[in-house]
Parts: C-alpha cells; structure tokens; sequence
C-alpha cells in the first residue's frame, strides 16, 4: 500500500512537470482528456491523491508529447529482491571489500524496512501517539 | 548515514532502496569535504534526481580533479547537486555577511583561510562557493 502511494506521488509530480512545461494549466489538460476531467481532478492527481485511470494516462501522455514510461514509475521491488540487487550492483560499480558490502547491504535492509513513510504515513502518526 | 572506506577514487554512494536513500561518506576523505560530500548526496534526494529506473546504486567519484564545477565529466545533476551543497553549507547570506566584514578591499589568502575555518569547508570549497556568487 505504502509502495502504490509513493507510485502515484511519484506519477503526479512527473505529469505535473510536463504539464508546466507544456504551458497548460490542470484545467486545460483535463479538458483536453475524453472524458474529461476536472481542474480539481487534476490537482488531485497531481498530489498523488487521486489514481488516473489507464487510459485517462495514456491521453496525458500524448497531450503532453512524452513516451507513456516516462511519465510511469519503476514498481518498486520486494526487499527479498532489491537488497541482493543493490550487492550485486555494488559489486560491478565498485571494488569493495566483501564486508563493506555486506554492512552497506544491512543498512540497506534496515532503511527498507523502517523507513517507508509516505505522506500519508505522517498523518497517521499523531493518533498513534496520542494511544501511548 | 553510513561511513564506509570506499578507496582514492570515490566521495560518496547514494543508494535507493529505492526510497528513501542511504549515504555512504568515504571516510577516508577529510571531514570538511565530507560534509559537501553528504550536501552533495542530500541534493540529489531533494532535487529528485532519477538514475535510470534499474539503477539503485549512484556513484560520486571525486569532482575536486576539476578546478570548477563546470567540468564535462560531471552531469548535470551532478552541478546542481554542487550546488545545492554549496547553499546548504555555505549559505549565501550567511556568506555574504562574513565577506562584508572585510571591507571593500579584495579578500586576502588569509581571509580565504578564515572563511573556510569558519564555515568548516575545504579552502577550494570556499573559492568556489565565493567565485559562483561573484565575491571574488
């Protein structure tokens, strides 16, 4: 769930910059869309609180003159996957001792696990608190 | 934030898990410029940059062999996370205020020295940082 927000965080900032840069206002582009959308609609989506559907984004897409996987994030990958990705990366890139890496992949396992926070994650946090 | 020995070649790594980023400083390096080199990484992660949607390790070997930030071999996020660092650890303002207290008179090798004592930066750092913003 944490993974989908930052997804479309991530999606809303980069239709954001490509409409800015396309001299568009969100109402101009949600107009243009069939059906269209909103102002409102677009801000939304913007903000990565709104989900567009599929082909509302390949419209934008076109709209906006850019390739439909720039516009799309990487999915991100299960930690069980991206950690061992990130040593073998390391070791390509860098000629590092075998214990650096294992202590930089643990860091990495550490940030992965606790640090996933979102947007939405930090207005939960004062209610749990307020639990304590 | 981590500290790692990371050989003659390399300031820092950034690497995405892919979100959000672990710093590795090269410890080896001299504290001062580690802390550009910590900005330097810091920029990247404010700036946004991307490194390729398969890529979660970004290397930052050592920019110092140019005399300046406009070098070829760096990219441009490369600059602007420079410059970013830059503002985070010598502010303009800040710098600003320092150099006015000199006076009109051109700066010295010795007000060079102050300046990077002060700000806890390389003395190239600092002449960098002073000719960008047009102080020297």
């Amino acid at each position: 769930m944490r993974e989908a927000n930052l997804f479309y965080v991530t999606l809303g900032q980069r239709i954001r910059e490509r409409r800015e840069a396309a001299s568009l206002t969100q109402a101009q582009l949600g107009g243009q869309l069939d059906p269209p959308v909103t102002r409102a609609s677009i801000a939304n989506v913007e903000a990565g609180k709104q989900r567009l559907l599929a082909h509302s984004l390949a419209q934008m897409a076109q709209l906006l003159h850019v390739p439909i996987d720039e516009l799309v994030p990487p999915v991100l990958r299960p930690t069980t996957e991206l950690v061992p990705a990130i040593e073998r990366e390391l070791r390509q890139k860098l000629d590092l001792k075998p214990a650096i890496v294992a202590r930089l992949a643990r860091a990495v396992q550490h940030v992965s696990t606790t640090h996933t926070d979102t947007p939405s994650d930090h207005a939960e946090r004062p209610t749990r608190t307020k639990q304590r | 934030m981590v500290y790692e020995s990371l050989g003659p070649e390399v300031y820092g790594l950034l690497i995405w898990c892919p979100k959000p980023a672990v710093i590795c400083v090269n410890r080896e390096v001299p504290e001062p410029k580690q802390r550009m080199v910590i900005a330097h990484e810091m920029g990247h992660v404010h700036l946004g940059h991307e490194f390729g949607s398969d890529q979660y390790v970004h290397v930052d070997r050592r920019w110092d062999r140019y005399r300046d930030c406009i070098a070829p071999g760096l990219s441009e996020q490369d600059m602007e996370a420079n410059q970013f660092a830059g503002e985070l650890v010598m502010p303009t303002k800040l710098l600003q205020e320092a150099v006015a207290k000199y006076g009109n008179a051109p700066l010295t090798e010795e007000h060079m020295q102050e300046l990077a004592a002060k700000f806890d930066v390389s003395e190239q750092s600092m002449t960098i940082r002073l000719s960008r913003l047009g102080l020297i």
